[in-house]
């Protein structure tokens, strides 16, 4: 009987102990905050020029670091003058967290960039924060529009 | 020569036939000699030796004598105790219990743990042209 009372209370700090080690495990904890980022242009950029864009990217960086390209068939190249909205996920709750996006017209390459733009949000405990940025300017030297024609 | 050997042989037997009966009786009668040497070794134990029958230890009153719920608890704690740890019925529920919690702690515990790390990123919007950044599935 004293060697099945020992079994017992070796089982017991075994769960005691297990139990312990995963609280231990679970320490912290993450929230998710959204970005929406709405990409568009206006004029005097026109969707003649964007088009010739076959490569895009939106950094991410400040609280947060990331890149996201945006490839064929992924709001690259744009078919309007919205390009669209990307959301983006993370746990960052503080600072600043800047978004910029880079239209190329064939990779990333400087003297291929047609346009750029930022926006920079502060990260806080708001669950989703929306922005847009907007393309108000274009290289046409970096990147010539493939059609003479066309609407802004 | 005949008659006279037949003579004999019939005095012979009837003098056997006689010899015989004689030690017939003899033998059956109750007070021959014969008798009295067989009653003789006959055991005594027609005679009640008190002594050996009669324990004087042993208690009149009979309660004493049947086995109390004392005496049966105790025959059955020797006899549990004589089972090996795996053998008794504690050690499986207190086993059972543990397996349960501990695989209800590992369940829980991931659980939990995934909980306090954010939990399921919420889903993607259609509309939008993709989703990123942590927990999303595009790299």
């Amino acid at each position: 009987m004293k060697r099945f009372g020992r079994f017992s209370r070796g089982l017991s700090l075994a769960a005691v102990l297990l139990s312990t080690l995963g609280a231990a495990l679970a320490g912290g904890c993450d929230t998710y905050h959204y970005y929406d980022i709405t990409i568009n242009s206006m004029s005097p950029v026109t969707v003649t020029e964007t088009s010739s864009m076959n490569f895009c990217q939106v950094l991410v960086s400040g609280a947060a670091s990331d890149n996201i390209p945006l490839t064929m068939n992924v709001g690259c190249p744009p078919v309007g003058s919205g390009i669209g909205t990307i959301e983006y996920a993370t746990f960052a709750d503080s600072g600043n967290i800047t978004f910029t996006f880079n239209g190329y017209s064939q990779q990333v390459d400087p003297a291929m960039l047609c346009t750029t733009a930022s926006k920079t949000l502060q990260a806080s405990d708001t669950i989703t924060q929306m922005a847009t940025i907007t393309l108000t300017s274009f290289n046409d030297t970096n990147c010539p529009p493939h059609v003479t024609t066309g609407t802004p | 020569m005949l008659p006279p050997r037949k003579r004999t042989r019939g005095s012979q037997a009837t003098a056997l036939a006689l010899f015989l009966a004689a030690l017939t009786v003899v033998v059956s009668t109750p007070w021959s000699s014969a008798c009295a040497a067989e009653d003789e070794e006959t055991p005594k134990a027609s005679a009640p030796d008190t002594n050996q029958v009669e324990d004087s230890d042993k208690p009149k009153d009979k309660s004493l004598l049947s086995r109390q719920p004392a005496d049966a608890a105790v025959a059955q704690q020797n006899q549990a105790n004589d089972e090996a740890f795996y053998q008794k019925w504690q050690f499986w529920a207190i086993t059972g219990a543990v397996v349960v919690g501990v695989v209800g702690i590992i369940y829980g515990g991931s659980k939990l743990y995934h909980s306090l790390n954010g939990g399921d990123v919420r889903p993607c919007n259609p509309s939008f042209i993709g989703c990123y950044g942590q927990g999303e599935p595009n790299p």
